[in-house]
């Protein structure tokens, strides 16, 4: 082991004087674990940081032939290795000036050992998670109704959140939010997705039986509702007392919409409108702000049209989604697109920056439009 | 999928640790290997600036604060799940770096 005289010496064969330097030196040894490259260097931010101080657990996740990416509870990171040219040694109990005692102290020797070194460490990034492959997994098997009389129902897949969180890349608060995008139900412990007429045959029953009580949309009770609807038997048992729910006017006017217009590649706008809101419950108004994200409106053409787009039928990646855009239709405005690509921008961008990255701008009729920056297919 | 936990011990928080950064590579005389040996004598000028002394080599290196901090993380065998591996963190931090150039 090296003593402070061999060091005193050293620094004498350097040239360097030791009136110039603080008392305490550190003589840094290679451990025992350094070779052992069972070890990684990682690039934390603040939040990851405090997380971590606090002891909470992170998840890294990924198929063989996937990225992997570094899941919280409810954030997503993309991980990158990032090479530097200089050696990163790590070395666990060395101090800093500011932690060291008096300057005035006599020479001393500590002894530190280098735990690990790399040349290269992991890079997080913060990315929206991938969430398409949930909807595609639920839709394998989407949940029509109880099993009519002694029948099973039919076999077929069903995911647990546990399954869930194994097959997709994002962390569990992501999944649950997107759930309940997709109006997904947990019924018998698996997470299901409810066959769209299945769905609108429920919401008929339910505002039929608003309709017939004379409840308000606003205060539907929901143990009421439950006895009434006996065979159907989606709802969540366990919220007995008494529960009020609100027949959310905008998703039945959407839901509504999608029915009518899914059967057909075009609609004339006003003969849409009048049959969608003689189709909605009454007492619930149809309004076009409804529509977005799922229809797409040409007031180019004569008559002017209405035709269904919903955002889940369109790609995920960010590049494809543009393309797929313009080639649906060679120029847009900032509102029409706005609901396509809102899911895209990442942690502080706004969709106008997204606009400027993949598109291009032009004024048409006075009005700013966007199209693409390179040739579509059509 | 494969699914590896990251952890840190439970209580203090994990030890923060120095990072040193060296410009080049190290390599053994003999090629022995690293594990054991004396690796150079880490001084601090009244002025506190690191100077490392490595074989024949003064380097005069700087105390920098890392933009962001960084984690250790050390493969753990895990208990139970074959896929499931755990890895313990040692932070970085106060984000301590000393950058050696050389002089």
């Amino acid at each position: 082991m090296r003593i402070l005289e061999e060091v005193q010496a050293t620094l004498q064969i350097a040239k360097v004087k030791e009136e110039d330097l603080q008392p305490v030196t550190y003589c840094l040894s290679f451990g025992d674990n350094v070779s052992s490259g069972d070890y990684c260097l990682m690039e934390l931010d603040d939040t990851l940081c405090k997380l971590i101080e606090a002891g909470k657990s992170l998840i890294i996740r990924g198929d063989k032939d996937e990225h992997a990416v570094l899941c919280t509870e409810d954030k997503t990171y993309d991980l990158k290795i990032a090479d530097t040219s200089n050696l990163l040694l790590f070395v666990p109990g060395c101090k800093t000036p500011d932690q060291l005692p008096d300057i005035s102290a006599s020479p001393q020797l500590m002894h530190a050992q280098i735990w690990g070194f790399s040349n290269c460490y992991w890079e997080l990034r913060r990315q929206r998670p991938r969430l398409k492959k949930l909807k595609k997994l639920l839709m394998e098997n989407p949940y029509d109704g109880p099993a009519v009389g002694m029948q099973e129902e039919a076999p077929g897949l069903k995911y647990t959140m546990d399954d869930l969180l194994e097959r997709i890349q994002a962390s569990r608060e992501e999944i649950e939010a997107h759930l309940q995008n997709v109006h997904a139900c947990e019924i018998e412990g698996f997470w299901r997705i409810l066959d769209f007429d299945y769905e609108m045959k429920l919401l008929g029953h339910v505002t039929q039986l608003v309709d017939s009580e004379s409840w308000s949309f606003s205060k539907v009770p929901f143990s009421v509702c439950l006895e009434e609807l006996g065979s159907l038997e989606i709802m969540n048992r366990e919220n007995n007392g008494q529960v009020i729910y609100a027949l959310d006017e905008d998703k039945v006017c959407r839901a509504t919409a999608q029915l009518l217009l899914q059967n057909a590649v075009k609609f004339n706008l006003s003969e849409f409108q009048e049959v969608w809101q003689q189709s909605v419950p009454e007492g619930m108004s149809a309004r076009l702000d409804q529509l977005r994200g799922l229809a797409l409106l040409d007031r180019s053409s004569k008559p002017e049209t209405i035709s269904l787009l919903r955002i889940e039928d369109l790609p995920e990646d960010t590049l494809e989604r543009f393309n797929s855009l313009f080639s649906l239709r060679e120029k847009w405005t900032q509102d029409d697109i706005e609901p396509y690509i809102q899911d895209l921008c990442g942690e502080k961008q706004t969709t106008g920056a997204l606009l400027t990255k993949h598109a291009r701008s032009s004024v048409q009729n006075g009005v700013k439009v966007y199209n693409s920056r390179r040739p579509v297919a059509t | 999928m494969v699914q590896i936990v990251i952890s840190s011990k439970a209580g203090e928080g994990p030890a923060e640790w120095l990072l040193v950064e060296l410009q080049g590579e190290i390599v053994s005389r003999q090629n022995t290997g690293l594990a054991g040996n004396l690796m150079g004598d880490l001084h601090y000028t009244k002025e506190s600036v690191p100077v490392l002394v490595v074989g024949h080599h003064i380097r005069y290196g700087k105390q920098v604060k890392l933009e962001k901090p960084f984690a250790v993380l050390m493969k753990h065998s895990g208990l139970s799940q074959d896929e499931e591996e755990n890895m313990e963190t040692n932070q970085e931090n106060p984000n301590i770096l000393h950058r050696f150039r050389p002089h």
